[in-house]
């Protein structure tokens, strides 16, 4: 119990001096976890309009895969993308594992499915009323579909904000294509795996700290845009 | 005439919803739609509204013949206007609400203004303007969704039953709105209800529903009865075995058969009662209503199944009925229709 | 599009952009070693001496023995710095290096409980100490897990002329899953503990259980040393050759991997091998004690 009560003690005075090694590391996190979240909504909200707007054979099976890949583990992604960047890879001459944008991609991949899915679940509780009142007032498809959009932002902003809490504590993506190379791809998680793994619990303990607020945070948010849908 | 309907049917899944051979709508004219829950007066409101397409048959609107492609739709939706019975304001202001359709129609920004300010004063909404518009009673939110279509400057104002879910006052300042919108600006409007002397008070032209028909008058006077021959050989029907009623003609009915019947309450005759015993197609009962309509007086009889009965003022005056009292009803066979 | 959404784009972009490797045009090599090389501490005084000396920056990937060694048959790194010779060995006869530089060795030890159930304490022949935990049958716990570690515990469990059998199975390290196949005296999960695990782990899961291991001598030293709370456990066997861990850095063959930085990488092999480096490696010290030996004389 001492154990952690010393390295908790320590770590907070860590994070309150804003340490620079633990700075720079958080900093990395960051920057990786907003270009995925990003980049992925700007994929992912387009699609969950497509998937929950479109007449298609089959919509029903595409709603259960994208489901099914909400579940999809960090390692299996990693070892997915490692495939291909890896220098025997296909995309090998891209020179692009162990790099920042190694860890964006894989992330990428990982959080679409989840922006599409509580895309789609946020258009579907839109009554569909607001869709007949538009086409009524004029709205061709496009600006019926905006209307909806504005209808459902609480739902989109939501979705968005959980992604970027899924992609902020992932570490089998970042480990895995990013290498946890100091000062360019070592991220939060990786970080604490690392110093977890030498035995030193103080800057793990300390990122931890950082990491658990940021996550609550992230959950305040989350819930706070879901409010405002159901107050709709 | 803005609306000519031919043939129209309406089936979803295995029910016929509507089933309508022919009917024209006057332009800049008020129509009431009447009939029951399930009559499918939503259905008709939202075919004329081109939110729904026929299962089959012609619409005309404007003696053109509806094409149902999405432009076609588009453009003729700048025309025609539909405000349905619990409408849904965006969730923004009341403003931005009415900005919208205008938005669309490529109005500028001082035009749109105008506009909006005048729909707005016309339903007596105008210091709502900025409010936001998920604030509202459920009365001024019929009235911003009235203004919101009306900005737009239709022909044809369509409205699904404007006053059922809305408070006393605000049923009054919305039939008022509609008056005026059809008097001011000359638009053609069309709305449902259930409430008989709404429609009477409002409406320069009612049209009756029953079970996806149109029937001559509202839902009085419909009964479900049996055609049967009587002991004597001639045809007769029998509405739930109180009232045998001859139907003249000489049909030769084999075995009895379950009908729709419908008297016309204009052809039945009231008499004050006399000793003489009850001749055919005869029946007594005591008077529970009398109400002036239109110009003609519409007196309710319970003689065992709720019958009316419409004498023209003068007549009732030469009668002179009241509530309570007992008379004498004569139904002709002429009177009787099987639909 | 709005002008915050051009905004928000614009941003993206920048920070996007910015993620591209900018120190591609400097000295840049990117080697793969272990965690137990990095966790020791070595590098992080050692490479700036080597970017004070060359201007060459390395990045470091750390993980297990297999796994760097598969970074570099990949050609995912351009030089590998290890510890388990036999394998390096089979790496340059199978053409993916070009030649191994001996840089330094540290050694293992093998400690257990104070109280020493196995009478291990004292001795200096690990073979010995090995035979002795089987026959009382000693809890012993193994890392099991592939590494330059487990790979030289094996090697001594084969000396000892004990029957050995052979598991195939899968860890899950750090998150990830492995398939791996190793050798082990009778009695797994007996007395003989086989986790799967990387040296920290496997010491502190030792300390728990009071049970013996075999370590390299740095993690011990951290873990004895270098914390509130040290763990229990005691060096019982130490000093024999066997037990040395020499190092040895490889470039990888540019004939293999055309694409690889290998004047860099044998750049910076001839540095590690200089006198200037290996003093600056003997005078390495973790909490106080010598870790690290040059092995540049023996050339």
């Amino acid at each position: 119990m001492d154990l952690l009560i010393d390295s908790f003690i320590s770590a907070i005075g860590l994070v309150v001096s804003m340490d620079a090694e633990m700075v720079a590391i958080i900093g990395v996190s960051l920057k990786v976890s907003c270009v995925s979240t990003a980049l992925a909504s700007m994929i992912g909200v387009p699609l969950g309009f497509g998937i929950a707007f479109g007449r298609f054979a089959g919509k029903r099976m595409t709603i259960t895969v994208l489901n099914t890949m909400l579940a999809l583990p960090t390692v299996v992604i990693g070892l997915f993308v490692y495939a291909f960047i890896s220098r025997r890879g296909i995309f090998g001459p891209l020179d692009l594992l162990y790099t920042q944008d190694a860890i964006i991609i894989g992330q990428v991949i990982l959080i679409i499915p989840v922006i599409a899915a509580f895309t789609v679940a946020a258009i579907s509780r839109i009554d569909e009323r607001y869709r007949q009142t538009a086409r009524t007032l004029g709205a061709n498809r496009h600006q019926t579909a905006w209307v909806v959009f504005r209808e459902a932002r609480f739902g989109i902003v939501a979705a968005i904000v959980a992604a970027f809490g899924r992609v902020i504590s992932e570490i089998g993506i970042s480990m895995m294509l990013g290498g946890n190379i100091r000062g360019f791809t070592r991220t939060m998680t990786t970080a604490m795996a690392l110093e977890y793994d030498k035995g030193s619990f103080v800057l793990a303990v300390a990122l931890g700290i950082v990491l658990l607020g940021l996550s609550f945070g992230m959950n305040l948010l989350f819930h706070f845009f879901q409010g405002r849908v159901q107050s709709q | 005439m803005i609306y000519k309907v031919t043939d129209l049917i309406k089936i979803y899944g295995s029910r016929t919803v509507l089933d309508i051979a022919h009917l024209e709508i006057e332009k800049e004219q008020i129509y009431a739609l009447l009939g029951a829950n399930g009559a499918g007066k939503t259905t008709l409101l939202n075919i004329l509204g081109l939110l729904e397409t026929p299962t089959a048959g012609q619409i005309q609107y404007r003696s053109r013949s509806v094409n149902y492609s999405e432009s076609a739709l588009q453009a003729l939706r700048k025309e025609i206007v539909l405000v349905s019975q619990h409408p849904i304001l965006f969730t923004t202001t009341v403003f931005k609400n009415l900005e919208f359709g205008l938005k669309i129609r490529k109005i500028d920004k001082k035009e749109r203004i105008r506009i909006i300010d005048e729909s707005l004063d016309l339903v007596g909404m105008r210091e709502f303007s900025n409010a936001p518009a998920q604030h509202l009673s459920g009365g001024e939110t019929q009235r911003v969704a009235i203004a919101r279509a009306l900005a737009l400057s239709p022909r044809v104002f369509l409205c699904d039953e404007p006053t059922s879910s809305v408070d006393v006052e605000n049923q009054n300042i919305i039939i008022t709105i509609l008056r005026r919108i059809n008097e001011a600006k000359k638009i053609s409007v069309l709305f449902t209800t259930h409430d008989r002397s709404q429609a009477a008070r409002l409406a320069q032209h009612t049209i009756v529903l029953n079970q996806g028909r149109l029937v001559p008058t509202m839902y009085e006077n419909i009964f479900r009865g049996v055609l049967q021959t009587d002991p004597s050989g001639q045809p007769q029907c029998v509405i739930q075995d109180k009232m045998h009623l001859s139907i003249g003609g000489h049909q030769l009915i084999e075995k009895p058969k379950a009908v729709s019947v419908f008297i016309d309450p204009e052809k039945i005759v009231g008499r004050k009662p006399s000793e003489d015993p009850a001749a055919a197609n005869e029946l007594q009962g005591r008077v529970v209503q009398i109400i002036a309509e239109n110009g003609k007086v519409r007196i309710v009889v319970d003689a065992g199944v709720w019958v009316a009965l419409l004498v023209s003022q003068r007549r009732y005056q030469q009668i002179g009925f009241m509530v309570g009292e007992t008379i004498r009803l004569s139904i002709p066979p002429e009177a009787i229709n099987i639909i | 599009m709005s002008r915050f959404g051009r905004g928000v784009l614009g941003v993206l972009l920048v920070l996007f952009l910015g993620t591209f490797n900018v120190w591609a045009a400097d000295k840049i090599l990117k080697m793969s070693t272990t965690t137990s090389t990095q966790a020791s501490g070595l590098l992080d005084v050692l490479l700036p001496e080597l970017e004070k000396d060359t201007g060459i920056k390395v990045k470091v990937i750390a993980k297990g023995t297999g796994a760097a060694l598969r970074d570099g048959m990949d050609g995912n790194v351009d030089v590998i710095l290890v510890h388990a010779k036999d394998r390096e060995m089979k790496f340059i006869e199978q053409g993916y290096g070009t030649k191994r530089y001996a840089v330094m060795h540290n050694d293992f030890i093998i400690i257990g409980p104070p109280a020493d159930p196995a009478g291990l304490k004292g001795s200096s022949q690990a073979v010995a100490a090995f035979n002795k935990l089987a026959a009382t049958k000693s809890r012993f716990v193994s890392r099991g897990d592939d590494s330059g570690t487990h790979t030289k515990e094996q090697s001594i469990w084969e000396k000892t002329g004990l029957t050995m059998e052979t598991k195939t199975t899968v860890i899950e390290k750090k998150g990830k899953k492995r398939k791996i196949t190793f050798t082990h005296p009778h009695g797994l999960g007996n007395w003989y503990w086989s986790i799967g695990q990387g040296m920290g782990k496997t010491l502190t899961l030792a300390d728990e259980k009071q049970a013996y291991t075999m370590t390299d001598r740095g993690t011990f030293i951290k873990y004895k040393f270098g914390r509130e709370v040290p763990i229990e456990l005691v060096v019982l066997c130490q000093g024999d050759p066997t037990l040395a861990n020499p190092y040895g850095v490889i470039p990888i063959d540019p004939q293999m991997h055309p694409h690889v930085k290998y004047e860099l990488a044998k750049e910076f092999a001839e540095w590690l091998v200089s006198a200037r480096a290996q003093t600056v490696i003997s005078n390495y010290r973790l909490l106080g004690k010598q870790l690290f030996y040059g092995d540049a004389t023996a050339q």
